[in-house]
C-alpha cells in the first residue's frame, strides 16, 4: 500500500464516503470534533483583558481582549508546539521557533502595513477612508488565525495530507487554497468555532467581524468589494511574508534583509492598469522597488538553502516514511484518547510535533521505533542519487520528453513512491521499504512580481501616472525561474550504508522507465561509487 | 471525450507542439489569461479537467500550466533566453517528442481538436498581446 491509495486498518478499508480522506463533508464533520474539543467552555472568555506580548523580532505587541480570548484557546496555543519550518531544525540548529511566534509577527506585520496605509501624511491629497481602522482589526484577527490548520512540522505534514481528494474538493472552489489553508477555514466555519467566535467579539467594542470573510481570506478568496483588505494577509508582499521571510532567515542564521521602512512608507492604494478595473490594490511608490526585490530574492534564497536543502527533505521522506508504514501496518499513535492512523487530514490536527517524535519510545512496534527514533536521533537518509539539469543528459538523442516526464512526477506521490519501491526491489531491498524515496520537490512560483503594480507619482496624481508592474520593470519571475532551475535537486534518498547499490538500481530503473542517462555527478556529487 | 490514457500535461505538449510559430510571449498574465479564455470554450472542455484557474490582480493563473511550462524547460523542450526573457522558442524536440511519445496517447479525434485549439490559443495570445 502506497501514499495516496486507499488505506486498509485492522482489517477495514478506510476509504470512500464515511472518511475525511475522500469526503469533505465528513472531514468537516471531524474537524467539528477536533475543534469542539480544543475550545473552552462557553462562558470562559469573561475574565479576559488585554495582553502585551514581546516578539523577540519585532518588539511589543498589544492584543485587545477579544483577540485574547482568541489567543488563549488550545486551538491557537497547539501552535506554540509546531515548529515553523518543519523538520529543519535538524538542518539548521537555532530553527526551533514556532508558528505561534509566527502568528504573532504576522498580527504585527498587518498593523504595521495598515498604519502605513492609514498615516494620512502619506498620501495628503486623498484620505476616502476607503481602508478603515475596522478592515485592519478584522485582518489582524484573519493574521491570529491563518495558521490553525496545520499539523504537526507544519508543510512537513502537509506534503503527506495535502493529497487527499477531500482537500482537492474544495480546492476547485478555492483555487488559490493550500492543504492546510484549507484546514484553517473548515476550522473556522465549523459550529462550535463559530459559536465560541460570536463570544469573543462581545469582549471587543463594536466588533462585529465576520467570520466567514475571514475564513475566505485565509484560502486567497479576494473580497471584491475591497480587495486591498485581503491583501494585508493574502496578497502580492502581504504580512505572512515579510514575517516568515524574516523570522526564518534570522533563525537560520541566513542573514537576509528587507528594507522594511521604505516599503512601508511607500505602500499606498491604487487601480492597476487593466482597462475598466475599478478595484484598489495595495501598490508601492517607484521608491519601494528595491525593497520589493528583496522580498522576492530573500524567497528565492531561502527556499533553496533551507526549505529544500537536500537534508531537510531527506527529513521530510522520513516523516512521510513513517505515515506510510503505519498506514500499511494499521498501526495507530494513542494520544488524548484518540487512536490516530493518520488517513484523515484531521488526524494531522491532534498531534504536536514532540508528541509525534516521543511516540517512538512509546511504541511496542520495534519498526516504527527505529523509524522515529532515526528522526529524533538524527539518523538521517542521505542521497544516493541527484537529479538535476547539471546531472542528467537531456541532450542526448532519445531523451526528448524523458527528463520532463520525471520532472513532472512532483504532483504525483503515488507514482513516486511506485518507482521508490520498484528501485528498493531492484537494489535488493535494503533496509525498510519506507527508506527508500525518490523526491521531486515542487518548485515555488513567483507569480507576485505580475501582480504587483508600481506608481511613479502617488496614485492620487492621475494626470500623469501611468501604473506599471513590477515586471515590466524587471523581470523578477524570470530571473526567480532561472535561479530556481539552477538550484533544482530531485534526489533519491535512503540508509546511508546502501547507497551505492540504491545508486545503482535508481539509474536503472529511471533509464528503464524515463529512458533517462545520468552523468556520473549524478551520483559522485553524493560522494558515492557506483558497484561495479 | 476525456480519456484516461493522456493527461493535463500531455495536453499542453500538444497544443504547444501544434502551435505554428516557434515563438510565444514568456509572460504569465498573457499565456495564462489566453489559456484560460481556452478553457471556458465548451468545445475544449474536456482537455482542462484538470487545469484549475486562481483569479490574481489582473489576470488568471494555473499553478499547473506554470509547473509544467517550468518542466519543459528544464527538460531543454522550450527555451526562455537571457537577458530579455521575454519569449519561450518552442524547440523542435518538443514537436519531436510530441509526435513520437504523447500523440499516440490522443484518438484522431482528439488530436484534430488540439490543432483547433492551438490555432485558437494563438490568437487569445495575440488579442491579450494587444489587450
Amino acid at each position: 500500500m502506497i501514499l495516496g491509495e486507499p488505506f486498509i486498518v485492522n482489517g477495514n478499508t478506510i476509504s470512500g464516503e464515511g472518511s475525511g480522506y475522500d469526503s469533505l463533508s465528513q472531514l468537516r464533520i471531524e474537524i467539528d470534533q477536533f475543534v469542539a474539543q480544543f475550545l473552552p467552555e462557553t462562558g470562559s472568555t469573561q475574565k479576559i483583558g488585554p495582553k502585551v506580548v514581546h516578539d523577540g523580532l519585532w518588539g511589543t505587541l498589544r492584543l485587545e481582549p477579544y483577540e485574547v480570548a482568541l489567543l488563549d484557546t488550545p486551538l491557537v496555543q497547539r501552535l506554540r508546539h509546531l515548529r515553523q519550518t518543519g523538520l529543519s531544525f535538524l538542518t539548521y540548529p537555532s530553527t526551533t521557533h514556532s508558528r505561534f511566534e509566527h502568528t504573532l509577527g504576522v498580527v504585527l506585520q498587518v498593523m504595521k502595513l495598515g498604519d502605513a496605509l492609514l498615516r494620512p501624511a502619506l498620501e495628503p491629497k486623498k484620505d476616502d477612508g476607503r481602508l478603515t481602522q475596522d478592515h485592519v482589526r478584522q485582518m489582524r484577527l484573519a493574521a491570529l488565525l491563518h495558521d490553525i490548520g496545520h499539523g504537526p512540522f507544519s508543510h512537513t505534514s502537509e506534503m503527506v495530507y495535502g493529497d487527499a481528494p477531500s482537500l482537492k474538493e474544495f480546492k476547485k472552489k478555492h483555487p488559490k487554497a493550500n492543504p492546510h489553508e484549507t484546514m484553517a477555514n473548515l476550522i473556522l466555519t465549523s459550529e462550535p468555532f463559530r459559536k465560541y467566535f460570536r463570544e469573543a467579539m462581545q469582549k471587543g467594542k463594536e466588533q462585529n467581524h465576520n467570520i466567514e470573510e475571514i475564513a475566505n481570506t485565509i484560502v486567497g478568496d479576494v473580497n471584491n468589494e475591497n480587495p486591498y483588505v485581503t491583501e494585508l494577509l493574502n496578497g502580492p508582499f502581504d504580512a505572512d511574508k515579510l514575517d516568515y521571510i524574516f523570522r526564518d532567515s534570522h533563525f537560520s542564521g541566513l542573514p537576509l534583509d528587507v528594507d522594511l521602512d521604505r516599503l512601508w512608507y511607500t505602500v499606498r492604494l491604487g487601480k492597476t492598469k487593466k482597462e475598466g478595473d475599478v478595484d484598489d490594490h495595495l501598490v508601492v511608490l517607484q521608491g519601494g522597488v528595491t525593497a520589493l526585490e528583496q522580498v522576492f530574492f530573500s524567497k528565492m534564497v531561502l527556499t533553496a538553502t533551507v526549505y529544500q536543502h537536500h537534508k531537510v527533505r531527506a527529513c521530510d521522506c522520513m516523516f512521510a516514511g513513517i505515515i506510510e508504514y503505519m498506514r500499511e501496518h494499521g498501526k495507530t499513535m494513542e494520544i488524548r484518547d484518540k487512536h490516530l492512523a493518520f488517513h484523515s487530514p484531521a488526524d494531522f490536527l491532534w498531534i504536536t510535533d514532540d508528541e509525534f517524535l516521543s511516540y517512538g519510545f512509546r511504541t511496542d512496534d520495534d519498526q516504527l521505533h527505529e523509524l522515529i527514533h532515526n528522526l529524533y536521533f538524527r539518523r538521517l537518509l542521505k542521497r544516493a542519487l541527484i537529479i538535476s539539469c547539471p546531472t542528467v543528459n537531456v541532450e542526448e538523442e532519445g531523451a526528448l520528453d524523458n527528463f520532463n516526464r520525471l520532472l513532472n512526477t512532483h504532483e504525483d506521490a503515488h507514482l513516486r513512491r511506485e518507482i521508490s519501491r520498484e528501485i528498493w526491489e531492484k537494489a535488493g531491498r535494503p533496509g525498510m521499504k519506507e527508506q527508500v524515496f525518490l523526491d521531486m520537490p515542487k518548485r515555488p512560483k513567483f507569480v507576485a512580481a505580475d501582480e504587483t503594480y508600481i506608481y511613479h507619482a502617488e496614485p492620487s496624481d492621475t494626470a500623469t501616472n501611468k501604473p506599471i508592474t513590477l515586471n515590466d520593470l524587471i523581470k523578477v519571475d524570470s530571473w526567480a525561474k532561472q535561479y530556481m532551475e539552477h538550484r533544482y535537486r530531485g534526489h533519491v534518498f535512503c540508509p546511508p550504508e546502501h547507497r551505492a547499490t540504491v545508486a545503482k538500481a535508481a539509474i536503472e530503473v529511471l533509464q528503464e522507465r524515463f529512458d533517462i542517462k545520468f552523468k556520473p555527478e549524478a551520483y559522485q556529487w553524493c560522494k558515492v561509487a557506483l558497484p561495479s | 471525450m476525456s480519456s484516461e490514457k493522456w493527461n493535463a500535461c500531455d495536453v499542453l505538449h500538444g497544443i504547444l507542439s501544434k502551435m505554428n510559430g516557434p515563438k510565444i510571449p514568456a509572460s504569465i498574465p498573457i499565456l495564462h489569461n489566453a489559456f484560460h479564455a481556452l478553457a471556458q470554450e465548451t468545445q475544449f472542455h474536456p482537455f482542462f479537467d484538470d487545469y484549475l484557474f486562481q483569479k490574481r490582480i489582473g489576470f488568471f493563473f494555473s499553478e499547473k500550466m506554470q509547473d509544467y511550462l517550468e518542466n519543459m524547460e528544464m527538460a531543454k523542450l522550450l527555451s526562455c533566453g537571457n537577458p530579455a526573457f521575454e519569449t519561450y522558442e518552442i524547440k523542435d524536440k518538443l514537436k519531436k517528442s510530441f509526435d513520437e511519445y504523447v500523440r499516440q496517447n490522443f484518438s484522431e479525434q482528439e488530436n484534430e481538436l488540439l490543432g483547433r485549439a492551438a490555432e485558437e490559443f494563438a490568437n487569445k495570445i495575440s488579442k491579450e498581446h494587444a489587450a
